[in-house]
């Protein structure tokens, strides 16, 4: 669905506090059938990830090995371009993860 | 006292030559002639719907009704997502207690079919909040979330979530208006794709069109000359939209307190249900249930699944799913919690054919899911 302008600020503005974050995956899966925003991307990787605080986000997974994707391992926070949108429309950007470099 | 008097669904599958009104109006009349009833004698409609918004494009439903159905009669849209069904038969109970000497049916009915695999899976998520939603994850992949804790938690397979599909397709050959009647076997289900990984498309309830609907009445003449069950308890409960706004993510706190209130208000307990209908969307949500509805402890599902004890050859006192569950009778969402309670009220009244239970059942109970987890249904009933 297309996202308004104003939607999407409000949302990057949440995004921003996230930067820069570790936190440890709780859960992921592997997505093999998405919504039309997302289907020229699959299979693509979502987790579920808690931070020190307790406060706890999804995003996608990026920049990763097998070995790094499992419960328990440690992730960062990065800022990534979300789904494909039409040529006339906002590109949409929100928090991705990757693994955090203090894994092991 | 309120009663379930009768219950009708149309055939559940692909259905390329219907559409949802010519469903909802099968449903209307069939359970109307099968007693006898004219429809100025429905003193309330309870419409249990999620997608006619958002696949159909059609809200209002409520006068979509009046339009089919030639009346002027209060008709009440409920959605609660794939709890709508359940949602709409504990209204209609809630009218009841509220209306002496009424009679008043709940119907649901999803059009799925009409539109291609992304866009229903896009209209499915609308009922995962706006961040799961803008991450790119699905229904299923909210689910696989809760999969992937509890295999990793208890220490269970993929193979153990299989034998719920498998228990489910085999008796949904029995059901003649089940969306599946084959069997699978375990690794039929292990060799079928990932759609959200460790989920696969045979642990998945399929896309589905058809509808149901259940008549409900406190009139005593009405109720003493139908085959009738009565409700002993219908109790909601409601739970954050976001998965991980929860404190436990290896159980869905709104069937915990769905069932315990339940219970509570019957004064029955566990051992007193003897068939039971439970939202399987994915073979976890079946596992999950039992637990959580306190048949099976914490952690024990995975094993207990895999013995399959609630089949209905199992010669145990508790079968599950005899419709075939959504896995196998199908999912057209807004009919699914009608089915469920309308399969618990063939099974007590001894008109469930091919699939009745050998023990003679008493007492039953229908579980109802909205979202992945944001709402349960729990109803009760018995002779």
């Amino acid at each position: 669905m297309k996202q308004s302008p104003a939607f999407l600020w409000r949302k990057q503005t949440d995004d921003k506090k996230l930067l820069g974050k570790t936190g440890v995956i709780l859960s992921w899966t592997e997505i093999s059938v998405a919504p039309p925003k997302f289907a020229s991307s699959t299979p693509y990787t979502v987790v579920l990830v808690e931070f020190a605080s307790g406060e706890r986000t999804y995003g996608q997974l990026v920049d990763f090995q097998e070995t790094d994707r499992v419960i328990g391992a440690k992730v960062s926070a990065v800022y990534r371009r979300y789904g494909v949108v039409a040529k006339e429309d906002l590109i949409e950007y929100g928090i991705k993860f990757k693994p955090s470099l203090c894994t092991q | 006292m309120n009663s379930i008097i009768g219950y009708y669904s149309t055939q559940f599958g692909e259905l390329w030559d219907r559409s949802l009104d010519e469903l909802l109006l099968e449903v209307f009349n069939s359970i109307l002639i099968e007693h006898a009833l004219e429809k100025e004698q429905i003193d309330a409609i309870f419409l249990g719907n999620m997608l006619g918004g958002t696949a159909g494009n059609s809200l209002l439903l409520e006068a979509h009704m009046a339009e089919l159905l030639g009346i002027h009669t209060p008709i009440y849209r409920v959605e609660a997502a794939c709890a709508s069904g359940g949602m709409a038969v504990q209204m209609a109970h809630e009218y009841l207690l509220a209306h002496p000497e009424s009679t008043v049916i709940a119907l649901g009915g999803e059009k799925m079919t009409d539109i291609s695999a992304e866009q229903i899976t896009q209209a499915l998520a609308s009922a995962a909040s706006p961040l799961e939603q803008s991450v790119g994850l699905t229904f299923p992949g909210v689910y696989a979330l809760l999969a992937q804790i509890y295999l990793h938690t208890y220490h269970y397979t993929e193979e153990h979530l299989a034998a719920i599909s498998v228990k489910n397709h085999s008796h949904g050959v029995l059901n003649e208006k089940a969306h599946f009647r084959r069997y699978v076997t375990v690794d039929d289900v292990l060799d079928s794709p990932y759609i959200a990984y460790p989920l696969k498309v045979l642990d998945s309830s399929p896309i589905s069109d058809g509808a149901a609907a259940v008549l409900l009445s406190n009139k005593s003449s009405l109720v003493k000359a139908s085959k009738a069950v009565t409700i002993r308890a219908s109790e909601v409960a409601t739970d954050t939209i976001s998965l991980a706004k929860r404190g436990k993510l290896d159980e869905l706190v709104a069937t915990v307190i769905a069932g315990k209130k339940a219970f509570k208000a019957s004064g029955l307990t566990q051992k007193n249900i003897h068939v039971m209908e439970v939202h399987d969307c994915f073979s976890i949500g079946e596992i999950l249930a039992l637990e959580d509805l306190g048949f099976w402890e914490k952690g024990q599902g995975g094993s207990q699944a895999k013995d399959m004890v609630t089949h209905i050859d199992s010669g145990n006192h508790l079968i599950v799913n005899t419709s075939g569950g959504l896995k196998a009778a199908g999912h057209p969402v807004g009919g699914t919690g009608i089915k469920q309670i309308g399969e618990i009220y063939l099974q007590l009244t001894g008109q469930a054919g091919k699939r009745q239970v050998k023990i003679n059942p008493v007492c039953g109970l229908a579980h109802n899911v909205g979202g992945s987890g944001g709402v349960a249904v729990v109803t009760i009933l018995s002779i």
